[in-house]
C-alpha cells in the first residue's frame, strides 16, 4: 500500500497541477450533456401539438379531432417561416379547442380562445354602471372583498363580487351578513367574473350550512391516452362559521362567469339554500397548467377535470337552476336589471324549497 | 417522505459516527461550508428549455480522518434562480437541492505526502424546480438515491493539504414522474396535490452522475483549519428521449469556503 512510487511523489505539485487541469476540463463537459433546445418552428410547432395531445384533459367534451388538426396545419409549418406566422398557426390550433383556459404568450403577442372571448362579449349579462348607479348607489359598501348593499328596504341584502382573484375574507363576509338582520335572502352577484382564486369559493361557503357534504369531484390527466385520468377525487366542503346562513341564496350568474366562478357554481349543488339564476356560465372547469415551449413561448391549457355531483362535466358552461337572460332593452330604457328585479321577486315572494330546488323554482 | 429518507440516511451513518469516535485515533471535525456558483439545468417537467443562473449553498457535515480510514457525513443544501435568455425576453425560474451524504474511504496507496484514497458512499438527493407563468406554476421535482464510488488524493506540505476528489454514481434509486403534465395548482395548493404526487414513481437508473472537486486546506491551532474547494457535479435522469418530459440534468459549478472544527 505504501510502495508508492518516490519518483511519483517527488513530483506532488506536478500531480496536483494536472488533477486541476483535468477538473477544470471534466466540468466544462456539460456542454456536451446540457446540449440547448431545438427551436425550429417545425420543432416548436411538434411540442407543442404533442403537450396537448398527451396532456389536455377536455378531449371528450370538446368534440375536437387533433389528429385532422395537427394533420391540416402541419404542412404549413417550414423551418423558414417567421415568428408572425408560427405565432399565428400555433394559436389558430389551440383555437380548435374553443377553451378559455387556453393561451399561448409570446413576448409579442398573445392568444386566447376566440370563441369564449367573443361569448364573454356578446353574450354578457350584467350592466355594472346600472348595478351601481340604480341598486347600490354611489355609496355602497366595501368588506372582505365584496361590494354590497341593501335592497327592496333592507329585506334583501345584495353582494357584488367582480373576481375571484379578490381575496375574500370570511370574517368579512360573517361582518356583511350581520349588517342585514332584516334580510329574508341573499343575492350574490357573480355575473362577469372571470375566475381567480380556488381558496376564495372555500372562503364563501364556509358562510354557508356544511355538514361535511361533497361539492364535485376531480381527476387529472394520467397518461398520454385522451382518456387517461386519474381516479375521482372528491372536494368536501369547507367547515361552516359557528353561525352559518340559512336563508335562501341566489347566485347570479352569466356567460362571462368562468373557471373559479363556475366550480363555485356547480359547488352550489351541494346546498340546499342556494340557486343559480340568469345564464349558462361560461365554463372552464379545469385547472390549467403552463409550460414553456421549445422557443420560449408559453403555453397554457387545462390538465385536469370536475365532475359536478350529477356526474356530468360542464366544462363547456353550467346551466342556471332559474334560466333568465339578461334584457338589455329593460336595462337600456328602464334602468332595471330584470335579473335583480327576478331574483328580489323570489326570495320575497316565494318560498324557495330546499330539498327540490328545481321544482320549486320552475314553478 | 423526503425528510424521512433524510433522516434514514443520517441514522444509517450515525454507527460510523460512534465509530469513528470509539477508534479514538481519528481526529474527528466539525466541517462548515458556505459559498456560490453557477447553475445550469433542464427539467423537462417544468420547461424544456436550459436555464442558467447563480446560486448558493451551504451545508453541516462531520468528517473524520485517519491514516487508513476516513469518513465524512452531513447535509447539504444549495439553490438559486435561474434565466433562459431569448432575443427579446428573458425567462426566469428558482430551484433548489437539498442533500444527504455519507462516505467512507480507505487509503489504497501512499503516505505522507502523496497518499490515494477509494470508498464509497450514499447521497440522497432532492431536487426541486419552480416556473411560474400567467399566474400558473410549473414545477419539476426529482428525487435520488445513489451509490457513490469515489477516489481521492491527498497531499500534505508544511501545513498545508491539497486534495482532488472524483465520484461516480454506477447506480441510483430515482423519484421521477410517471407521466409529467407539469403540476399546476392555480395559486391553490388544496385541490390536486394528492393527484400530483400520485404521478411521480421510483425507477432504477444507471449512471446518474458525476462530480470532482479540487480543493486546499491551511491547518490552524488546536487542529483547526480552514479550505477553499472547487466543486463541479452533474446529474441526470438519464432519460434518452429529447422531449420526456420526465428527462432531467443539472450541473453547477461552487466555490466553497471550508471552516474545521476539531472536536
Amino acid at each position: 500500500m505504501n510502495n508508492l512510487s518516490p519518483r511519483l511523489i517527488g513530483h506532488t505539485p506536478v500531480v496536483f497541477l494536472l488533477m486541476i487541469v483535468a477538473q477544470l476540463s471534466f466540468s466544462s463537459c456539460e456542454r456536451a450533456f446540457l446540449y440547448d433546445t431545438t427551436a425550429t418552428p417545425m420543432h416548436t410547432f411538434d411540442y407543442l401539438w404533442q403537450r396537448v395531445d398527451q396532456q389536455y384533459s377536455m378531449f371528450d367534451v370538446k368534440g375536437v379531432d387533433w389528429q385532422a388538426v395537427y394533420d391540416s396545419l402541419r404542412p404549413q409549418v417550414t423551418d423558414t417561416m417567421g415568428d408572425d406566422s408560427l405565432f399565428a398557426l400555433c394559436a389558430s390550433m389551440l383555437n380548435c379547442l374553443n377553451d378559455g383556459h387556453v393561451n399561448l404568450v409570446s413576448s409579442f403577442d398573445a392568444s386566447r380562445s376566440e370563441s369564449v372571448h367573443h361569448r364573454f362579449h356578446a353574450q354578457s349579462g350584467i350592466d355594472v354602471d346600472l348595478v351601481v348607479l340604480d341598486y347600490l348607489g354611489v355609496g355602497y359598501h366595501s368588506t372582505g372583498g365584496m361590494v354590497h348593499g341593501p335592497l327592496c328596504d333592507g329585506k334583501v341584502m345584495y353582494l357584488y363580487y367582480g373576481s375571484f382573484s379578490n381575496t375574500v375574507s370570511v370574517a368579512g363576509l360573517r361582518r356583511i351578513v350581520d349588517s342585514y338582520p332584516e334580510a329574508q335572502g341573499m343575492i350574490l352577484d357573480l355575473r362577469g367574473n372571470g375566475g381567480g382564486n380556488l381558496a376564495n369559493i372555500d372562503r364563501i361557503l364556509r358562510v354557508m350550512p356544511s355538514h361535511g357534504q361533497v361539492l364535485y369531484r376531480s381527476q387529472i390527466k394520467a397518461g398520454p391516452a385522451h382518456d387517461a385520468f386519474t381516479p375521482l377525487e372528491p372536494t368536501y366542503a369547507p367547515q361552516s362559521v359557528d353561525d352559518p346562513f340559512f336563508l335562501p341564496v341566489i347566485v347570479l350568474v352569466d356567460r362571462g362567469c368562468f373557471s373559479a366562478t363556475s366550480t363555485f357554481a356547480i359547488a352550489t349543488q351541494a346546498y340546499d339554500n342556494i340557486f343559480l339564476m340568469g345564464d349558462t356560465t361560461g365554463g372552464g372547469l379545469g385547472l390549467p397548467t403552463m409550460g414553456t415551449l421549445p422557443n420560449g413561448w408559453v403555453y397554457r391549457f387545462s390538465i385536469t377535470r370536475t365532475i359536478a355531483l350529477d356526474g356530468r362535466n360542464y366544462e363547456n358552461g353550467v346551466p342556471p337552476d332559474i334560466l333568465l337572460p339578461f334584457d338589455r332593452e329593460r336595462a337600456h330604457s328602464l334602468r332595471r336589471d330584470n335579473i335583480i328585479d327576478s331574483a328580489c321577486a323570489l326570495l320575497l315572494g316565494q318560498s324557495l324549497v330546499a330539498d327540490n330546488k328545481m321544482s320549486a323554482l320552475s314553478n | 417522505m423526503m425528510h424521512r429518507r433524510i433522516l434514514l440516511s443520517l441514522i444509517c451513518f450515525l454507527p460510523l459516527v460512534v465509530w469513528g469516535q470509539d477508534s479514538a485515533r481519528q481526529p474527528l471535525f466539525l466541517v462548515l461550508e458556505g459559498g456560490g456558483g453557477l447553475g445550469v439545468y433542464r427539467d423537462a417537467g417544468a420547461s424544456p428549455l436550459r436555464h442558467r443562473g447563480p446560486q448558493l449553498g451551504g451545508s453541516l457535515g462531520v468528517e473524520a480522518k485517519g491514516n487508513i480510514w476516513q469518513w465524512a457525513a452531513g447535509m447539504r443544501l444549495q439553490g438559486g434562480g435561474y434565466g433562459y435568455k431569448l432575443d427579446v425576453t428573458q425567462l426566469f425560474a428558482y430551484g433548489g437541492q437539498l442533500s444527504a451524504y455519507g462516505e467512507l474511504l480507505r487509503r489504497v496507496g501512499g503516505t505522507s505526502p502523496l497518499s490515494f484514497w477509494a470508498g464509497v458512499g450514499v447521497d440522497e438527493l432532492f431536487d426541486l424546480r419552480y416556473n411560474s407563468q400567467l399566474s400558473n406554476a410549473s414545477v419539476g421535482m426529482s428525487n435520488f438515491v445513489r451509490l457513490r464510488l469515489t477516489a481521492r488524493v491527498e497531499g500534505h506540505r508544511h501545513g498545508w493539504m491539497a486534495w482532488a476528489q472524483a465520484w461516480v454514481d454506477p447506480v441510483a434509486l430515482m423519484l421521477r414522474p410517471g407521466f409529467p403534465y407539469v403540476n399546476n395548482y392555480d395559486r391553490d395548493i388544496a385541490n390536486p396535490v394528492a393527484c400530483a404526487l400520485d404521478q411521480y414513481g421510483w425507477y432504477v437508473a444507471g449512471l446518474t452522475g458525476v462530480a470532482s472537486q479540487v480543493g486546499i486546506r491551511r491547518h490552524l491551532k488546536r487542529g483547526n483549519a480552514l479550505g477553499l474547494a472547487y466543486s463541479w457535479q452533474y446529474v441526470t435522469s438519464r432519460t434518452a428521449e429529447d422531449t420526456a418530459p420526465w428527462r432531467f440534468q443539472q450541473a453547477s459549478h461552487g466555490l466553497t469556503f471550508q471552516l474545521l472544527f476539531c472536536l
